[in-house]
């Protein structure tokens, strides 16, 4: 049977069905709806203007900015594969070839006169294998003999890692968002139903019903989501693990909104930075960072980020984590001192040293009565324990 | 928040029975759409889903609203999210002051006590706000929710019933369904996600920076006062600017701002000297550090780019086919 025949005789629906788990497998969210609204505009377009479809498809499967630039790529690779250049053909394998401009005209003459907007029952789609069932991954092996599950990246040091592997950062720091409390503060903001009724604010509203009090205003006591600082130690001797240290920061400014600053002999916050999805960031870090020069001077840059930039706004239960080696070339009280005041503050502090063993340098150890909590970060696996930092 | 209405007729009902017909309507409305945005609305339009356009901000996502209430002529609603927005600022409201006062003249022995039992809870003392406005007006309107990640989640969850069923539910009284079904044209500048569920229901659209052609075009027909050569000067120095890392990288409102600021100083084209356009990037650039990082030898820089000829050849060439 030749493929023309072989698309005479699918069912459309079933060929955007499969085209539709083709987009979930790369990482597409897509349900029963977005299928039958896919198959529904093919339809609704003149069958020579097949072309818009990509557009329109485009619209409905992509759901950010991400996804939408990567489907036009996506859709080229499904529906004309031979013109997607390094492409690897498998020999052998008996695939059945799609037409896009097929399976329109297909839909049109199926689907007849139906109006645009007509919902019909998405026949033909919860058979394609896949394609109804988004959560039926086929059970994972068990380890069998002497294999394990763990996969060898976690234990892997980061200084041994590829800058594709970073985005495994994301889940590790949702699930430390996820353990963070917010705070109670002692002041009040109102509630559109719940909480203390604001005597007040209710009284005053009532002088347009005549005094009654048809509706009741509420406070609550204010909430605050602990604020997170990161100092990242880019000195010479960080070198190696200056740039995982720097992406994880960059996970917690994305996605706990935190404050991260670089130090070396000098310090510079580089939030913005962060928070700009930029392929240039890492050349902008790097050039913040290397025109300060090779020392380490991390009292002294602790007492910068403290009285300059930070202010008043650390507060009890904020959390002040340092990301260094502890080699620091200022006098060792200098270190104690700043950790003090930080402390003082109500903030937990927390060290974080890419070496398995706790530094120690003098001033580390000297300062170590006043850090909450060290814990080395070498591997993924250490890393997924920075929900205990919270404890 | 009524703009511009005109009465439909059935020419207008079948302009956008196709994109290109309704790409054309939106030229005449001022709005010149690229043909993906163009499909975008209309498959809204003949599917009945919202759409949910997503950018930086001055980009043209709320203009593409107005836009189609003037291509479509249907009146404009607008609904301006922000955190703490609610239904009774969203949806509805009940009237207290006229239910005290139809109680007190009942108490008066001025109206029947066992009909207002009954009505006080009508659809008379229900005051409508512009998202029940949308789905209860006779004529079909152009809904626009206007920066949806400034509310709060919470708002965001009770969409999910009015833009999947296009109707609201008032405890007192039931659901009330659309009378006639809005398009409804949400924006978000991506300060947060909007939720799975929501976008889910709409059919989304990142409206990107326009080429140099397309800005060019939007100046030329927007600003028609303006010297052509000033137009395509200015356009490709914004062009050429936006590829520098700003903390608010200029969308093309600020350019529409730069040239009639330009326009007004009397200039015909972009002047040589650096030190006559500084002043005037006020307009463009609206962050203390993008002022200091554009200095009078970035915009030397910049006006030393390829010069016009080069690069308006495209926009010369580019013609929206409104034909």
């Amino acid at each position: 049977m030749s493929p023309a025949a072989l698309i005479q005789a699918a069912d459309p629906r079933q060929q955007v069905g499969e085209f539709a788990h083709y987009l979930r497998q790369h990482g597409f969210a897509l349900g029963y709806a977005e299928v039958e609204l896919m198959v529904q505009s093919a339809a609704a377009l003149p069958v020579q203007q097949w072309e818009r479809i990509a557009g329109l498809w485009r619209a409905i499967a992509s759901g950010s900015h991400t996804q939408w630039s990567r489907y036009p790529e996506v859709h080229q690779a499904y529906w004309f594969p031979n013109k997607v250049k390094g492409k690897t053909r498998n020999s052998g394998l008996t695939q059945r070839s799609r037409s896009l401009p097929d399976l329109v005209k297909q839909m049109h003459s199926d689907m007849g006169d139906d109006p645009p907007g007509a919902a019909k029952p998405l026949l033909g789609v919860t058979d394609v294998p896949g394609s109804g069932d988004m959560e039926a991954p086929d059970s994972p092996k068990r380890a069998q003999g002497g294999a394990s599950r763990t996969a060898p990246q976690d234990q892997r040091d980061f200084s041994e890692w590829l800058p594709g592997d970073m985005d495994r950062f994301e889940p590790l720091v949702e699930a430390f968002k996820r353990r963070l409390r917010t705070k109670l503060m002692r002041r009040y903001q109102g509630h559109p139903d719940h909480g203390a009724i604001h005597l007040r604010r209710s009284l005053r509203s009532a002088l347009a019903t005549g005094g009654e009090l048809v509706k009741l205003h509420h406070v609550k006591r204010k909430r605050r989501m602990p604020q997170v600082v990161v100092l990242v130690d880019v000195s010479r001797s960080m070198e190696a693990h200056a740039q995982f240290f720097l992406r994880l920061s960059r996970a917690l400014v994305e996605i706990m909104n935190a404050r991260a600053f670089v130090f070396h002999t000098r310090l510079a916050e580089v939030t913005p930075l962060m928070r700009q999805r930029s392929k240039r960031i890492q050349e902008k870090v790097n050039a913040v960072s290397f025109g300060f020069g090779g020392g380490t001077r991390i009292a002294h840059c602790l007492n910068e980020a403290l009285d300059v930039h930070l202010g008043r706004s650390l507060k009890r239960g904020d959390l002040f984590m340092v990301l260094s080696d502890g080699y620091d070339t200022d006098e060792p009280q200098g270190l104690r001192d700043v950790l003090a005041r930080v402390q003082g503050r109500g903030a937990r502090v927390c060290w974080l040293h890419p070496t398995v063993d706790v530094p120690q340098s003098a001033a580390v150890v000297l300062a170590a009565e006043h850090v909450t909590r060290f814990m080395p970060v070498h591997n993924l696996a250490s890393l997924s324990r920075l929900p205990e930092l919270l404890v | 928040m009524t703009v511009h209405v005109e009465k439909p007729d059935a020419a207008h009902s079948q302009a956008w029975a196709t994109p290109e017909g309704l790409r054309e309507q939106l030229f005449k409305a001022g709005y010149i759409a690229d043909e993906d945005l163009a499909s975008l609305v209309w498959m809204g339009l003949a599917l009945e889903r919202p759409l949910l356009l997503e950018g930086e901000a001055g980009v043209g996502k709320t203009a593409i609203a107005s836009a189609c209430a003037r291509a479509l002529h249907r009146p404009l609603l607008r609904l301006q999210c922000y955190e703490g927005l609610d239904l009774s600022q969203a949806v509805y409201e009940w009237n207290y002051s006229r239910q005290l006062l139809e109680i007190r003249l009942a108490e008066a022995g001025q109206g029947d006590r066992n009909t207002l039992r009954e009505n006080l809870f009508s659809e008379d003392f229900l005051l409508e706000r512009p998202l029940l406005q949308a789905i209860r007006s006779p004529q079909p309107c152009v809904l626009l929710i206007d920066e949806i990640d400034r509310a709060d989640e919470a708002f965001e969850a009770f969409l999910l019933e009015m833009l999947s069923e296009y109707q609201v539910t008032v405890p007192e009284i039931g659901t009330l369904k659309a009378v006639s079904k809005p398009l409804v044209v949400l924006t978000s500048n991506g300060t947060r996600d909007v939720s799975d569920a929501l976008r889910r229901r709409c059919l989304f659209h990142y409206v990107d920076f326009p080429t140099l052609a397309r800005e060019t075009q939007i100046v030329r027909t927007l600003v028609p006062e303006a010297a052509g050569r000033l137009v395509e000067e200015t356009v490709a120095f914004v062009q050429r600017l936006r590829k520098h890392d700003l903390e608010k990288i200029p969308g093309v409102a600020e350019t529409l701002d730069w040239v009639r600021v330009l326009f007004k100083l009397g200039h015909v084209e972009l002047p040589i000297d650096p030190q006559l356009l500084l002043p005037s990037l006020a307009a463009l650039l609206k962050t203390r550090n993008d002022r200091w990082q554009v200095t009078a030898e970035t915009v030397a820089r910049l006006l030393d780019g390829p010069r016009m000829g080069q690069d308006v050849g495209v926009a010369g060439a580019m013609t929206v086919n409104t034909k």
